[in-house]
């Protein structure tokens, strides 16, 4: 208890101490994750978009996998981007292994599947009838893409800050691609697990807590976002 | 703009849904199609519309026989199940003109007219998720006709309104087309309605053109007994 308490009022003094090695671990934590669910977007909006509402072969079967992926183990995906990019993997050349860049790719393997599925399951009953309307009023492809992001803004943010709330709290694959080097690839989660094993809990609580204030302002954007 | 429809089959799992030889309409009238509940009345217009396409045969538009590609801009459908977009009135009604890249100042002044034609202006600025059925249905009627087509398909654009707002709306669509020139072709079941509204009728069933003709003709002297059975409201479905 007392080991509690102590770890707390270190905690907030770190926290309102400006302590520069907290303040970077968060900032590194808030900018890979963000940058993984950029490009996640970029790729996951349309993909969704299309896999919703096109007819193509074996497409039932890319629908389970999107499906099975959004659940996927965040360790499995680090496994499989350490073993790509190690240094005798098929990208080992590129030597980003151990390198905030090795866990964007493990973050976006990992929320690509969220963001895909939300926005599928989204524009898979009225997208359609989105995309009639909009082909009759005379919308040009591209002005059709937009129409449909528009309409189906809802769900499709809430696809964004699920995917950056899970790349924010995962530590399996961010651990094992990255590599938990202080000041390059220490992130939340991973300082959490060092700090805690080494028997610093001050940090540990300090951005443990951190990260909760966090998730308590993704989840009240992702009410908003959804009008609840 | 006159269409012409030729040879056309199309068929939804296997079951022919249209199948119509030949079938005109003529430019600048107004034509009212009518025909029992899956008769084919609608998936007929989406063809026309270039929503769906068909398995054999084709549709023609205007005096040099254009394909639906060169034409697209010029016409638009209102859908029997029409969509309205999750923004205001006022945004709704911009939209085709938005996608057509219409000038702003023209813009405003279309939708204003329309709002105003359809009785639209006190709700320009609500989301349309608030409006009651009639006002959703009347919206989309606003934004089709804003777009001015030369080709304008109306799929039972008035089946949810009451007696008085439809009474309303036949007269903007007939003064829009006295004026503007536009060929209409409106799908409807009501039988009074068409009598109202109709320059050329045609009658539609299990997907066939059963009987097609000026107005006068068709609704006083028709030729087919199914078309007698139709508008005597003796065929029961
Ligand atoms: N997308 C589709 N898939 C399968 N069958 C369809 C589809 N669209 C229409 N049909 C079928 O085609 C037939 C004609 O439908 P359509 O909607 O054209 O009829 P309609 O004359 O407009 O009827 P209503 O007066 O009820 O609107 C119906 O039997 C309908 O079930
Ligand atoms: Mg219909």
């Amino acid at each position: 208890m007392e080991n509690i308490l102590q770890g707390f009022q270190g905690a907030l003094s770190l926290i309102f101490s400006g302590n520069r090695e907290v303040y970077s671990i968060i900032g590194l934590s808030l900018s890979v994750s963000f940058i993984s669910v950029v490009i996640s977007m970029v790729i996951s909006v349309p993909a969704g978009i299309v896999i919703g509402m096109k007819e193509f072969p074996l497409r039932k079967a890319v629908i389970m996998i999107i499906n099975t992926l959004m659940g996927l183990p965040p360790v499995i995906a680090g496994l499989f981007v350490y073993l790509f990019l190690s240094r005798s993997g098929p990208l080992g050349y590129l030597g980003i292994l151990h390198s905030p860049k090795a866990m964007i790719i493990a973050q976006v393997l990992l929320i690509v599947p969220i963001i895909t599925g939300i926005t599928m399951a989204a524009v898979k009953d009225r997208g359609t009838l989105v995309k009639n309307t909009a082909y009759t009023l005379g919308a040009e492809r591209m002005q059709m893409l937009w129409i449909l992001i528009k309409e189906f803004r809802t769900s499709i943010g809430s696809s964004l800050i699920a995917g950056y709330g899970r790349a924010i709290s995962e530590v399996g694959a961010v651990m094992l691609v990255g590599g938990n080097i202080k000041g390059y690839t220490r992130v939340m989660t991973t300082a959490i697990v060092l700090e805690t094993n080494m028997g610093n809990f001050d940090q540990a609580i300090a951005i443990g807590i951190v990260l909760l204030i966090l998730f308590f302002l993704i989840n009240i954007i992702l009410q908003r976002v959804q009008g609840a | 703009m006159r269409v012409q429809v030729l040879d056309l089959i199309k068929e939804y799992d296997g079951v022919r849904v249209v199948d119509i030889e030949g079938l005109f309409f003529e430019e600048g009238r107004f034509h009212v199609l009518m025909g029992p509940n899956g008769s084919g009345k609608s998936t007929l217009l989406e063809i026309i519309a270039g929503l769906t396409k068909p398995e054999v045969g084709r549709v023609l538009y205007g005096d040099r026989q254009n394909d639906f590609a060169s034409v697209r801009k010029r016409i638009t459908l209102v859908m029997q199940r029409s969509y309205l977009f999750n923004t205001s009135v006022y945004n709704n009604i911009a939209s085709g003109m938005n996608y057509r890249g219409i000038n702003k100042s023209i813009l405003r002044e279309r939708v204003l007219k329309w709002a105003e034609a359809l009785d639209l202006n006190l709700l320009l600025y609500r989301n349309v998720k608030t409006l009651s059925g009639g006002e959703r249905q009347r919206v989309a009627l606003a934004r089709a006709l804003a777009l001015e087509p030369d080709l304008l398909l109306l799929d039972e654009s008035t089946a949810n309104l009451d007696p008085e707002s439809i009474i309303i709306i036949e007269k903007v669509l007939k003064d829009f087309q006295r004026e503007s020139g536009t060929t209409i072709i409106f799908v409807t079941h009501n039988v009074f309605q068409a009598k109202r509204l109709a320059e050329s009728a045609c009658l539609l069933m299990k997907g066939s053109v059963i009987e097609e003709g000026e107005s006068k003709e068709f609704f006083n002297n028709p030729h087919s007994e199914l078309t007698r059975g139709f508008l005597g409201g003796e065929i029961v479905y």
